[in-house]
């Protein structure tokens, strides 16, 4: 991951970098904070994702944290990197990821599974400056820069909307909800590889392999 | 020659930033999202009224400062522009001081099913509101949460279009003067740009200038969007 370095987006829950830069020295206070942000939307995030199982979002949860908490004493978080929100979404989404696979997995297969993934501590670090990146490329100005309808349209769908509902929202053609998304597309797949960001090195994220 | 991502990686991606942005979303509506002393009192240096990059509805945002009500005055001292959504506003001005009180008020654009089409819309930030949103324990730049109250308001789906931010001074206790917010909305329905997005942030807040008292000063560089 060497040969690109994307301009880190802003941290919206952490505007001046204090946060990160205090969590990347293991501060306890900066750590105490970040779970006070960002606790309940993972719960959240968890429940919605297991169908509603609360206990199991605790559990996962928890998860999250203890390995955040672990790459920060391994030094392994890099703030100038990542923004410190979307490395832990990197976290919570690889705990996910894990837990999803091992449950389709016999034990044997689950507990091989686990110690390959810790050996790939990169992969989080890897995954949130890719998503740093191409919200970097969702937000920010430029001549090529995606349009705001492209970008509400190709973020709407993305959140499980369909076209047709946009075409009714927007009161344009699906027709053109559809071509104002693969526009979209072909702009953000552009800017991602003007800062490095392949298909070759996204395959080397394995959080991406849903 | 290395390829491009994959349409289908993409995709993956783009719900990853949408689920990201929720969170994000999420975590600055909460409570204790700044507070790291909470029984700390308030800094008596300038604060800072940050508008949070919420997705891209504030990327054309520009900042007003007006005095709207019949009864409210101008701020006695205008906030500055601190660099890119940020608004410095001197901490007798953001408190308010003495027998008057300071206000948020956003405008902007969003869909409407009454009329089915894009109108105005205003939502004030209350000093009570201000004091749990925009400065909730001191030493932390504060922040307007726009996001998640708009969301609530279920004005949804707000496009890219501009959304204005006032700062209202006001007698401690002055009733909100509805009617007189609603005579502004009229305004700007009748007289501002309202499908299209595109206008810069200037044109905006030429027009809406035109909808404000005469004594209203204008900020027009966007807060967002560089």
């Amino acid at each position: 991951m060497s040969e690109h370095r994307p301009s880190r987006s802003r941290d919206p829950v952490d505007e001046n970098g204090e946060l990160a830069a205090g969590v990347a020295a293991g501060q306890r206070m900066a750590f105490e904070r970040l779970h006070a942000r960002l606790d309940a939307g993972l719960r959240r995030m968890f429940v919605r994702r297991s169908g509603g199982r609360g206990d199991l979002a605790d559990e996962l949860v928890q998860q999250t944290w203890g390995r955040l908490w672990q790459a920060v004493a391994e030094k392994r978080y890099d703030p100038a990197r990542s923004a410190v929100s979307t490395y832990v979404y990197a976290i919570a989404n690889n705990v996910w990821l894990q837990h999803y696979r091992a449950a389709r997995r016999s034990a044997a297969a689950e507990l091989s599974d686990d110690i390959h993934w810790e050996d790939r501590g990169e992969d989080a670090l890897a995954h949130a400056e890719l998503l740093d990146a191409l919200r970097d490329c969702l937000y920010g100005p430029g001549p090529s820069a995606i349009s705001p309808d492209e970008r509400f349209i190709v973020l709407e769908l993305a959140r499980g909307g369909t076209e047709r509902e946009l075409a009714s929202t927007l009161r344009i053609a699906a027709s053109t909800v559809h071509a104002r998304k693969l526009s979209g597309h072909e702009k953000l797949r552009n800017c991602l590889h003007r800062k490095g960001f392949s298909q070759e090195i996204v395959e080397q994220i394995r959080l991406l392999l849903e | 020659m290395s390829m491009r991502i994959h349409p289908d990686r993409l995709e993956v991606l783009l719900r990853q930033v949408a689920e990201l942005d929720d969170l994000i979303a999420k975590a600055r509506s909460a409570g204790s999202l700044t507070a790291t002393h909470p029984d700390a009192p308030l800094s008596r240096a300038a604060r800072l009224i940050r508008v949070r990059p919420w997705v891209a509805v504030l990327a054309t945002a520009a900042a007003i400062v007006l005095s709207l009500m019949p009864h409210w005055t101008a701020p006695t001292r205008e906030p500055s522009r601190a660099g890119t959504g940020v608004l410095r506003v001197a901490d007798d001005l953001a408190n308010g001081r003495g027998e008057y009180e300071t206000c948020a008020l956003l405008l902007f654009q969003a869909w409407s099913n009454d009329c089915v089409c894009t109108r105005w819309h205003a939502r004030e930030f209350s000093p009570d509101a201000l004091a749990g949103q925009v400065f909730p324990g001191g030493g932390m730049a504060p922040a307007i949460d726009v996001a998640d109250s708009l969301r609530a308001a279920r004005l949804a789906p707000l496009l890219n279009e501009p959304i204005l931010v006032a700062l209202i001074r006001r007698p401690v206790g002055a009733p909100r003067d509805d009617a007189a917010r609603e005579m502004l909305l009229n305004c700007l329905n009748e007289t501002a740009p309202c499908e299209g997005a595109g206008a810069s942030s200037h044109v905006y807040a030429a027009v809406v200038r035109q909808c404000l008292p005469a004594a209203v000063s204008v900020v027009p560089d966007p807060l967002m969007g560089e």
